[in-house]
């Protein structure tokens, strides 16, 4: 069912793969994005609730497609769509170039089928979406203006503006970082449990 | 299809069009006509249902905005506005790019890729993103079903006292049917020769016209409009 091929160079069985859990990485990001508008702090928390859920797409992935530019691709077609539905930002391009190519690096040097490794890569890829509210802190006045200038409402913006303390630039950081943790360990109990038995995923050691 | 077709290049090349606009976007209003604006697009482009559907639905939305503006105060108004904020942000694009998805094939969208020159490696798993995001809707209902046969259901009762359970019975079998998927299609794609290294050939004839200027042109004024209205 689901051989590997040792070439190692993508192939298009790969790219459809990748094509596919890309789509299912970008709904839940999408979600995800949506809820982020409802209060400041939610925005703050998304690049941690994105890392959490998606654990498990991301993981299988991985483990599907152990070559070089799979995270890498993956990261380019969700900022692609990032781009159609008019979210894209430069410096979350910035962010998502910097965690895809630190995840690639993870993976290549721990050999592409440790899972701990994928691990890594894992918490690198959550990391890129911090870009999203990283202009709070990066570009402060700017973004207030913008933003207050589109409509968003006074009360929105004065508690931004109260959480835009470097503890919660901390935060921001950190919370992917544990997502990423919580929802590889979520993801190993799952292909244990339900996966492996399917014969689905061969190296989940 | 009735309609003028419209090269899928100039459609992508809207869109594009459309995020600048809403990233200058100096008012609500200049919003709405941008909305109306993709609305004359979809009609020339023969979706009577999609211009109809999406203008109306926008008019709700710049309707609940003015609203929550004017009349609300206080958390309430926060959480409404700012959500509503969101969503007129990302709606004008949205909108352009369902049509975009519903008016072209996705051989058709391969084949304008393919002539400006975006890699392979790029062209197929977005291809695949943009063919299979339907299917996510699809499979997610599906699941639902058999859910709520088990008794299971992702009501809100039952994500508050059974969380863990509730996300493990939605997940697992979302991945194996995208992990199925997968195998599937590109078995598929790869007895139909997509493996081939030499270039693409199409049956989907893609060409530039006098009325792919017209549109980008128009947009691209209104654009300027745009941007005058800011300084």
């Amino acid at each position: 069912m689901s051989q590997i091929s040792n070439s190692s160079s993508l192939k298009g069985k790969d790219l459809i793969t990748i094509g596919i859990f890309s789509s299912i990485y970008f709904v839940i990001n999408f979600i995800f994005m949506l809820l982020g508008g409802l209060h400041p702090i939610m925005w703050i928390l998304m690049p941690g609730f994105i890392a959490l859920f998606t654990g498990l797409p991301f993981m299988l992935m991985c483990s599907k497609v152990p070559k070089m530019g799979a995270i890498l691709l993956m990261g380019v077609i969700t900022g692609l769509i990032y781009f159609i539905t008019g979210m894209f930002t430069v410096v979350i391009l910035i962010t998502f170039v910097i965690a895809c190519v630190l995840g690639e690096v993870a993976r290549f040097i721990s050999g592409y089928y440790s899972v701990k490794g994928n691990i890594v890569a894992f918490i690198f890829f959550s990391l890129g979406m911090t870009g999203s509210p990283l202009p709070i802190w990066i570009m402060h006045e700017k973004f207030m203006a913008q933003i207050s200038g589109q409509g968003m409402p006074d009360s929105y913006i004065k508690s931004l503006e109260r959480l835009s303390s470097p503890v919660m630039l901390l935060i921001l950081f950190f919370a992917p970082i544990i997502g990423a943790v919580l929802g590889a360990w979520i993801s190993k109990r799952l292909f244990h449990k339900h996966f492996e038995k399917a014969g689905m995923v061969t190296n989940a050691s | 299809m009735m309609g003028v077709r419209f090269d899928p290049r100039t459609k992508l090349l809207l869109l594009l069009l459309c995020v600048i606009c809403t990233m200058f976007a100096p008012s609500l209003r200049y919003e709405l006509v941008l909305v109306c604006l993709i609305a004359v697009f979809s009609l020339l482009s023969g979706q009577f249902g999609h211009a109809f559907m999406g203008t109306l639905f926008y008019g709700m939305i710049y309707a609940g905005t003015l609203l929550s503006v004017t009349k609300m105060t206080g958390t309430t108004q926060a959480i409404f506005a700012a959500f509503l904020g969101l969503v007129n942000k990302v709606y004008p694009c949205g909108f352009m790019a369902g049509l975009m998805i519903k008016t072209t094939k996705t051989g058709e969208f391969m084949a304008a890729f393919y002539k400006i020159h975006i890699p392979n490696r790029i062209v197929i798993p977005f291809a695949v993103m943009l063919r299979y995001l339907p299917v996510v809707k699809e499979d997610w209902h599906y699941i639902k079903d058999a859910m709520r046969m088990r008794d299971i259901s992702p009501s809100i009762k039952n994500i508050c006292l059974r969380p863990i359970m509730v996300a493990e019975c939605l997940y697992v079998p979302l991945m194996m049917a995208a992990s199925n998927t997968a195998d599937e299609l590109s078995i598929a794609a790869v007895t139909r020769g997509i493996e081939n290294p030499n270039p693409r050939t199409s049956l989907a004839q893609i060409k530039f016209l006098l009325r792919d200027l017209i549109a980008v042109f128009a947009f691209s004024i209104y654009l300027v409009i745009g941007l005058i209205g800011m300084v």
